[in-house]
């Protein structure tokens, strides 16, 4: 009796449970069961891994005197695993986020009450299932190679957290991918990219377990240095993870709405995180390695946000200026994380000099004595600050031609405008030396100093006259985009929220008749 | 509930798909919608769906602005676009179920939701079809149940009738009629002009995004025909009948309609008595005089070009 009532209250806090599932996961498990493709993907999939493992069987003639025959079969059986899952799951994920979102199929997206962020976390988390069950699937014929010999089970769970966790990342790239909002062009070169960088994961994996499998894992896992790393590499790929979140939601949400403050305000802690992890990282080493990594990791995600926040808006509807503050530090601060490129710009440039300032600082505590201008993180610190430089010169000029003759353009075409000024600055000397000397001479740094490839080359004229012209640059191009900059701020004021009027008090005449007012009362 | 279109603009570019339209309908009413292709009624429809956002102007509905709370309207607003559904891989019941979901129910009151409105939009014999496998009349009440699931004060519907059977016509009719009744403030565009004359209580025309007429159903017709229509048959040749009349004192304008002559008359009943006796008079013998009443698709065919963007 008592186990009755036991039962069914159990399954009724069960179905309370299922009750606040994200609707999304409900709607997309539903389709996954009914799918056609996705029912067969797992049958395909169970029917080569249990191929895998007979043809090895089968083809070994004295299975249990092979030293290494687990080995052997777990590797193939990994790649299927991984092929599948990081294949195959992010693209059905991007695949049907790209036809929901398509603009003449609206039965998902902002008719309803569910949210941006809803259906960003109910596709991951879908997807994610969707890769666990696999991972389900796939788990007995992986642990069965145990019985092969030539692998032990730590290494085999090990191999499965990872592979897994990279999985996730995948999952999350493809939910962003199928976020992507334009043509199919666009959207295909993205999921370019991030194939390249898939395929990129995968290698480094591959690779990295390959040695564990080959000398065993149980002497790594005694060691400080194999948490520390692994340990970086997951908080890496939560964060990782998260970014993609926030711009897979940012990509969503309404153009009117304040599409980018919580991007930014999500990488400023991210930012701030993972400097304090690398910093207490040099503090342990007594090296200033892990700061650099962060300085040249923290710079290339602040210069591609520079050339995307160039391209925001740069007037603000109702939606965004209701939510300003009325206070004037309120008010900067929000124009720096609100959507927007001057208050983009200035955030991007902001955090930059702030990374440059930390690192600095952080070394100097890191390694005292050997904090010198001629130290490597200085090196670093120097060469990011020049690259981020460059680019803010290409923006800064692509707004002010923008601001000064071509006002027509739309702000969106700025970070195109931006890279093919800087791609002119890379060309122009190539095709100047080519016309000028017909080719006999090599390009110089002095027709270099325009790009940041100048950095890389071994003339040391480039590498100290590139600071110079930078700021030179920088100086004109602000001047000649305050005006642009200036105007931004003046629009962006706070405003009350929009009352409804009179319409009755307010109907226009219908303009094409003499006498007959038109009359909009309702019926 | 009251919903008020202000000063509503929409450009693309150099189009003007609205151009500063104003109107407002209200709670229990049926509202037509009415334009020619590319008039701008579909846009109109997605901004009051807070699907497009407008380049000018502002809709409100109880006060509450779209623009600037699009998450409070998608409470109040259930808007059956005319594209349909069409998943291979979810069924009527399950595609319901969700959108009950989406919308916030939760436990025994979403159940009780969709299988009442499966029952109120006739679909629980098919409850269990997956929508791709339904005809277009049934995924245009599938369409009309997802609007109506989580009972919305206001619908807009864009061509729910398009490619409905006659049947389905009139059922559909009648659901709307219900829907009126029960105190839902509705938006609907159609090209079957002559249905919304008989469901609607009022209508907006719309060309190149702008307002043509607006207004109760009474104004709109009663504006356009300020001289009484009149249909004549008599037994045997109408050409003699239409001679007659274009002669008659006050017949502004006489055209012959197959068997029938159409007569514009100046005055009253008195002014209609005598053309009458006078045609009998002149031996012509009357089988049918009666004054026709202007419907929504002549003001439409009236005050509309035809021209597009």
């Amino acid at each position: 009796m008592n186990l009755a009532s036991a039962g069914k209250k159990l399954s009724s806090s069960a179905a309370a449970a299922l009750e606040r599932v994200n609707p999304i996961v409900v709607k997309e498990f539903r389709q996954a069961v009914q799918n056609r493709l996705v029912v067969s993907v797992l049958i395909l999939f169970l029917m080569i891994d249990l191929l895998v493992m007979g043809l090895y069987l089968l083809s070994v003639d004295d299975v249990p005197s092979q030293a290494a025959g687990g080995r052997s079969v777990f590797m193939p059986l990994l790649c299927i695993l991984l092929i599948t899952c990081m294949g195959f799951v992010p693209l059905y994920a991007a695949v049907r986020l790209s036809l929901e979102r398509n603009d003449t199929n609206i039965d998902l997206f902002f008719v309803t009450t569910i949210t941006p962020a809803a259906i960003v976390r109910g596709k991951f988390l879908t997807a994610t299932a969707l890769t666990m069950l696999i991972f389900s699937a796939s788990t007995p014929f992986l642990t069965l190679t145990y019985l092969l010999r030539g692998i032990d089970l730590p290494m085999i769970f090990f191999t499965l957290w990872v592979g897994f966790c990279l999985c996730v990342v995948a999952n999350a790239l493809g939910v962003f991918v199928g976020c992507v909002p334009g043509s199919w062009f666009i959207r295909g070169l993205v999921a370019l990219g991030a194939i390249i960088c898939l395929i990129y994961m995968v290698g480094v994996m591959i690779e990295e377990l390959g040695t564990y499998i080959t000398y065993g894992i149980r002497m790594s896992m005694s060691s400080w240095e194999f948490w520390r790393i692994h340990g970086s590499f997951l908080l890496m790929g939560l964060l990782a993870v998260g970014l993609l979140h926030v711009f897979s939601i940012a990509l969503l949400s309404p153009k009117p709405s304040n599409r980018m403050f919580v991007p930014r305000l999500y990488l400023t802690a991210a930012w701030a995180i993972s400097g304090l992890v690398l910093g207490l990282w040099s503090l342990w080493e007594k090296s200033d390695e892990p700061l650099a990594a962060w300085v040249i990791g923290s710079g290339i995600a602040f210069t591609v946000m520079l050339v995307a926040a160039s391209g925001e808006r740069d007037a603000w509807g109702t939606r965004v200026r209701r939510t300003i503050p009325r206070n004037p530090l309120g008010r900067v601060v929000a124009f720096i994380f609100y959507t927007g490129s001057a208050g983009g710009i200035t955030w991007c440039t902001i955090m930059l000099c702030a990374t440059a300032i930390t690192a600095l600082i952080g070394s100097g505590i890191v390694e005292p004595r050997r904090f010198a201008a001629s130290s490597d993180l200085f090196g670093v610190v120097g060469t990011m600050a020049c690259i981020f430089g460059y680019f803010l010169c290409y923006c800064l000029t692509a707004a002010a031609v923008r601001a000064l003759c071509l006002k027509q353009l739309p702000n969106g075409f700025l970070p195109l405008a931006a890279l093919m000024i800087g791609a002119a600055t890379c060309i122009v000397p190539f095709v100047l030396v080519l016309v000028l000397s017909s080719g006999r001479r090599e390009v110089g740094p002095e027709l270099m100093i325009f790009n940041p490839f100048v950095l890389g080359m071994s003339d040391s004229f480039g590498k100290s006259a590139a600071p110079v012209v930078l700021m030179l640059w920088l100086g004109v191009s602000l001047l000649a985009s305050a005006v642009w900059f200036l105007e931004q701020w003046q629009r962006f004021v706070p405003c009350r929220p929009a009352r409804c009027p009179d319409v009755l008090g307010a109907m226009p005449s219908t303009g094409d008749e003499e006498d007959r007012p038109v009359e909009v009362a309702a019926p | 509930m009251d919903v008020r279109i202000v000063n509503l603009k929409r450009h693309f570019g150099k189009t003007k798909a609205v151009d500063d339209i104003s109107f407002e309908f209200s709670s229990g009413h049926i509202f037509g919608f009415v334009g020619p292709n590319g008039a701008g009624k579909t846009t109109t429809m997605r901004i009051l769906a807070t699907l497009d956002d407008p380049s000018e102007g502002n809709a409100y509905l109880d006060g509450v602005s779209l623009v600037e709370e699009p998450e409070k309207a998608r409470h109040c607003v259930g808007f059956m676009p005319d594209s349909l559904p069409t998943h291979r891989d979810i069924s009527v019941h399950e595609y319901l179920d969700f959108f009950a979901r989406a919308y916030g129910l939760r436990g025994r009151r979403r159940r009780d939701v969709v299988v009442s409105v499966e029952e109120f939009t006739n679909l629980c014999g098919i409850r269990e079809k997956l929508l791709f496998a339904l005809s277009k009349g049934m995924k245009q009440r599938v369409s009309l149940a997802r609007a109506l699931v989580h009972d919305p004060p206001v619908l807009v519907l864009d061509e729910p009738a398009a490619g409905l059977d006659p049947r389905a016509r009139v059922e559909l009719r009648e659901l709307l009629k219900v829907l009126a009744g029960r105190g839902k403030a509705i938006l609907i565009s159609s090209h079957i002009l002559t249905e919304l004359t008989e469901i609607c209580d009022g209508a907006v025309i719309i060309e190149q995004g702008k307002i043509l007429r607006a207004g109760s159903m009474e104004k709109i017709i009663s504006g356009e025909s300020p001289h009484r229509t009149i249909v004549v048959r008599a037994l045997g040749e109408p050409a003699a009948l239409h001679k007659e009349l274009l002669v008659a004192p006050a017949v502004r304008e006489a055209r012959l309609a197959g068997l029938d002559v159409e007569i514009q008359i100046e005055g009253g009943d008195e002014a209609a008595a005598a053309i009458l006796g006078q045609l009998v008079q002149r031996g012509f013998r009357i089988a049918e005089f009666r004054q026709r009443q202007m419907d929504l698709e002549d003001v439409f065919m009236t005050v509309t070009k035809g021209q597009v963007q």
